[in-house]
């Protein structure tokens, strides 16, 4: 019997929501968890904020959810998955999208990074994300309501290919959030314990290993030169963990 | 019920829109202080540190040039 080849997928969803109940960022992290072979393997889920107007359905700020995965399964094996997780999971008054896409296959990037980055900020149809869907080789289901979701999830798998765009959902915990005062902690620790890929500033630079960081509260990832990174500012002389106005450009 | 409504928001002809923009925190939190309706978001939603504020607040929306409130429209109504 031979194993099937370890492959690389980036799937990602949008418009499965409605005020009140399970947010889109839980469904990603569930489908994520439901496909993982190891439960060890990290499936950081990015958000990625998108365009907001007038012409566009959303519930109340129109991001959309993405995941890496790696994983034995045949496309069908994975989409049957997350398309069952996700009929169960959205919320009746939504419009749910699914793209999917194998990373190691030859397709135009640039092409699904243009249309990533202009649905930041212009309004897209469904007929343009379907048109690039097929021609990218991107699979694109809608799974309810009007299925507007579609240009959310197709976006979002061009703002995670571009690398520098959306916050991971969920925290980092390293015993700060136990601590009044927070805690100091090496850069190199830091990466080691978290799994993070750098620390880097608001003005874009890399902290070096030997940096400490003081981390207080909450403290979320960014998705930044196509690694996690943690983002710190300068504050009373020394680098702390970004507050939310900070994390709020990405 | 009306001082937060004519002090934090008021109605466009479309949405209740907050008067204070995008980027007014203290304005926010103090709205959000007298809100007996506020409802935090998710937490990879929310944008102000401190957690009460409307800015966090499950009932608003963000909008191209701004943020309306969602559960406006039954304030009034409670008032009326």
């Amino acid at each position: 019997m031979t194993i099937a080849p370890l492959k690389s997928w980036l799937i990602c969803i949008d418009d499965t929501d409605d005020i009140g109940t399970k947010g889109t960022g839980e469904i990603a992290e569930e489908i994520a968890s439901l496909l993982s072979e190891h439960k060890v393997q990290l499936c950081w889920v990015t958000r990625h904020q998108l365009f907001v107007h007038p012409d566009i359905p959303y519930t109340s700020h129109n991001s959309a959810m993405c995941f890496q995965l790696e994983s034995r399964a045949s496309l069908a094996e994975i989409k049957q998955v997350a398309v069952a997780h996700l009929l169960e999971q959205s919320a009746p008054a939504s419009d749910p999208g699914l793209a999917i896409i194998a990373l190691d296959t030859e397709f135009d990037r640039q092409a699904l990074i243009d249309f990533g980055l202009a649905t930041k900020k212009e309004v897209k149809t469904k007929e343009q994300a379907y048109d690039l869907a097929e021609r990218l080789g991107v699979d694109l289901t809608e799974h309810g309501g009007t299925g507007q979701g579609v240009i959310g999830a197709l976006a979002g798998l061009g703002l995670r290919l571009y690398g520098h765009d959306g916050r991971v959902k969920g925290q980092i915990n390293l015993g700060q959030e136990e601590c009044e005062e927070g805690i100091a902690i090496s850069v190199a620790e830091l990466l080691e314990r978290t799994g993070l890929g750098m620390v880097i500033n608001l003005e874009g630079e890399v902290l070096d290993l030997s940096e400490t960081v003081h981390l207080s509260q909450k403290v979320k990832a960014i998705y930044c030169r196509h690694q996690f990174a943690l983002l710190v500012y300068q504050h009373e002389q020394r680098w702390c963990n970004a507050l939310k106005k900070h994390l709020k450009a990405y | 019920m009306m001082d937060r409504m004519s002090s934090h928001f008021e109605f466009d002809g479309q949405v209740y829109r907050f008067k204070f923009g995008v980027d007014d925190e203290p304005a926010s939190r103090a709205c959000a202080s007298e809100c007996g309706f506020f409802i935090p978001d998710d937490e990879d939603e929310q944008i102000d540190d401190t957690p009460i504020s409307c800015y966090n607040c499950m009932n608003r929306r963000w909008l191209a040039d701004g943020m309306e409130c969602t559960n406006e429209p039954q304030l009034w109504l409670v008032k009326v």
